[in-house]
């Protein structure tokens, strides 16, 4: 395929070549032209082969028919004609949309924190990451029992628009392998008897239709309701699909009553509900692109930070009687940086088991979706060489439940893609590459130990040698990567997106 | 596109989330430096251009040396393909209006579906698409929002948006003209209690 500039270049080669065929009946013509004509002195001109004899001869005509003064403006004029010709068809290509500015994407940023302040006050059970767990389960479950029996357990957790809804789509579609990106709290809403979270929730699954499968990559829009006033449920029945009243898991008939202790879990009473959610952008997820890099855009962003960031720290210095600027390098040295080497190491060498503790189960879940989609592309992405140049604290959340350190990390790496024989499809594996990212760690409140003991589990002392895909020792049977025990990562936000 | 600039962008998106908060209409504004490349037309002009040069030359009875012929039509040719690509009033005389005016509403449309704006339960999205070369704006209301406005408002809201390539200052001109909508969509088709935006802050288009 052509683009329209390499068009216009061909037909002006097509139209000076047709000239220089042409050219010899015009010079007889010229001859007998009244007042005679001038003989030529110097050079031929080809038979319009190639255009760049066109282009070479028009310049040699240029400078040799005309004089310096005239022949070199003239040639200057035309590479400036053509060059504010270039700059404005560059410009020209740039879109103006209604869409908030990095100004006003900081603001409603800061406007939803001060909401969820203002949610604390009246719901001090609140929690932001036991609720976006809320959230995550809800949205796997609502999309692995859609279109089965087991979707009545979901009862108690939907509007009944949304049931209605649920009941239109044929039962022969199937949706597995759901993988959630991101989470991002994009709306609170307080009424006087309802308050509401909309939760934008970045994700992929795989439709299967008739034995035939397509992956898509899908924002959707989730709209939680509940009675204004009540208080979040303790996190045992926040980080998994269970009864808000008993804790046991989700069970119920479809009119919402639980089967192990016979409540009737009315909509919104005791627990969120999804009044509506929308598909915001929907798109087949194809692989072919995986070796391909874009430059780093966001690396020269500023960074950001939150504005009562150092009422935060203080708070923490205080909870945990540490002196901030003691504990801050230790920090950065066995946490930050320690955590940051082990999991990029794991992801180069496709071994993210190896690190399954340090890693909360979404992003473990969405680390291994990327992992088996290079897989299945017979690629590997590597980095190499791996410098962090910077740490930069950007944020603390304190809630009830779980505190988070939100860091930006500045490193380079070589970064590249290679495929089964070892070759390198995309990156480079000599030049390193400078980045940025946004690291966020949590840990349960009260919880005083910082780093990872990676040789045992932090619960029963035996080795850590088998943990399993859900982060749980075999040994003592108890889950390890839920920040019950010290840091662990849970979000990692690229530089150019993150908001605050 | 100058005036088009981050603090026009700050204002827009202000004036939008306040129509939004008043009404259950979704807009979205899109505003592009032209709805197609006319480069025909440039070629046309640079092609007539070096035909009236070469004629004239040819029955002039100035004596002009004949590469010095070859040079001028090809040159006259090259300068006024540039010139035309340049000068956009110049390019715009050139072509037909309805032309400008269809390629304007092509682009909306596909903007309309490629951005998803159908996406809205209620169809209360609307776009205003505004292509600056062909100073054409062009208003695509959803079905929900089209039948809930009367059509009167419409045409009164289409030409109050056309009269602002009028103005001195365009961006300045359509913020005003954006904020009147505001009491027209609060009117007709009022907010609902309890809901969200459907639509993303941040549409991607790219055609």
């Amino acid at each position: 395929m052509i683009n329209k500039k390499q068009r216009l270049f061909y037909l002006l080669i097509t139209l000076l070549t047709f000239i220089f065929i042409i050219s010899p009946f015009f010079i007889d013509l010229l001859w007998a032209r009244p007042g005679g004509g001038h003989s030529y002195s110097g050079g031929g001109s080809g038979s319009g082969g190639s255009g760049g004899d066109g282009i070479a001869m028009l310049i040699y005509l240029i400078f040799s028919l005309l004089p310096p003064y005239i022949s070199i403006p003239l040639v200057i004029v035309i590479f400036i004609l053509y060059n504010i010709n270039q700059r404005k068809n560059k410009n020209e290509n740039k879109t103006v949309i209604s869409s908030p500015g990095f100004q006003a994407k900081y603001a409603k940023h800061n406007n939803i924190e001060s909401e969820i302040q203002k949610l604390k006050i009246v719901d001090p059970n609140f929690s932001r990451i036991l609720f976006l767990d809320f959230v995550s389960s809800i949205f796997n479950k609502y999309y692995t029992w859609y279109g089965t029996k087991e979707f009545k357990n979901l009862s108690p957790f939907l509007g009944e628009q949304e049931i209605l809804n649920s009941k239109r789509t044929s039962n022969r579609q199937r949706i597995t392998e759901i993988v959630i990106g991101s989470m991002k709290i994009s709306e609170i809403k307080f009424f006087q008897n309802i308050t509401g979270i909309a939760v934008d929730i970045n994700a992929n699954y795989t439709l299967t239709i008739k034995n035939k499968s397509t992956r898509y990559s899908l924002t959707e829009r989730w709209y939680f309701n509940r009675k204004a006033g009540i208080l979040s449920p303790e996190p045992e029945k926040m980080q998994k699909l269970a009864c808000p009243n008993c804790g046991a898991p989700a069970d119920f008939t479809d009119n919402g009553v639980c089967q192990s202790c016979g409540t009737k879990i009315n909509t919104g009473e005791m627990q969120w509900f999804v009044k509506k959610h929308n598909v915001i952008n929907l798109n087949v997820l194809r692989t072919s692109g995986l070796a391909h890099y874009e430059p780093e855009r966001g690396t020269m962003l500023p960074t950001i930070y939150q504005g009562s960031l150092n009422t935060f720290l203080v708070q923490f210095s205080q909870l945990h009687n540490l002196d901030w600027n003691t504990w801050r390098p230790s920090f950065e040295e066995k946490v930050i940086k320690e955590y940051f080497f082990r999991i990029y190491e794991a992801w180069s060498k496709n071994r993210l088991k190896k690190v399954r503790n340090l890693l909360t189960d979404r992003l473990y879940e969405s680390f291994m979706f990327w992992i088996n989609t290079y897989k299945s592309a017979g690629l590997t992405n590597k980095l190499e060489n791996i410098n962090i140049s910077n740490v930069q604290f950007v944020r603390m959340d304190l809630d009830k439940f779980y505190e988070s350190i939100t860091v930006r990390i500045f490193a380079s790496s070589l970064d590249y893609v290679v495929d089964k024989s070892g070759k390198v499809r995309g990156g480079s594996n000599k030049r390193p590459r400078a980045f940025s990212e946004y690291w966020t760690f949590i840990r349960r409140t009260g919880v005083e130990k910082d780093e990872y003991d990676y040789s045992t589990c932090p619960n029963c002392g035996a080795p850590a040698d088998k943990i399993g895909q859900a982060g749980v020792c075999e040994y003592c049977g108890t889950k390890i990567n839920n920040g019950d025990f010290s840091w662990v990562l849970a979000i990692i936000t690229q530089d150019e997106v993150y908001t605050g | 596109m100058k005036q088009f600039n981050d603090d026009f962008k700050s204002k827009l998106y202000e004036i939008t989330e306040d129509i939004e908060n008043n009404s259950l209409v979704e807009i979205v504004t899109l505003i592009k430096a032209k709805s197609g490349f006319y480069r025909d037309i440039s070629l046309w002009a640079a092609s007539v251009s070096m035909f009236l040069v070469s004629s004239w030359l040819m029955f002039s009875k100035f004596e002009i040396n004949v590469y010095l012929i070859y040079l001028i039509t090809i040159f006259t040719f090259i300068i006024t393909y540039f010139l035309t690509e340049i000068i956009k009033p110049w390019k715009r005389f050139l072509i037909n209006k309805k032309r400008l005016k269809r390629n304007t509403e092509i682009y909306g449309r596909a903007i309309f579906q490629k951005g998803g704006i159908r996406f809205t339960n209620e169809k209360t999205g609307v776009l205003i698409y505004v292509s600056v070369f062909e100073k054409q704006v062009f208003v695509l209301p959803d079905r929900g929002a089209f039948t809930a406005v009367p059509d009167e408002e419409w045409q009164n809201i289409n030409e109050n948006f056309q009269s602002i390539f009028n103005q001195n200052n365009t961006a300045d001109a359509f913020l005003a003209e954006i904020k009147k909508c505001k009491k027209i969509f609060a009117e007709y088709i009022p907010p609902v209690e309890n809901d969200i935006n459907e639509l993303p802050d941040d549409l991607e288009v790219d055609l």
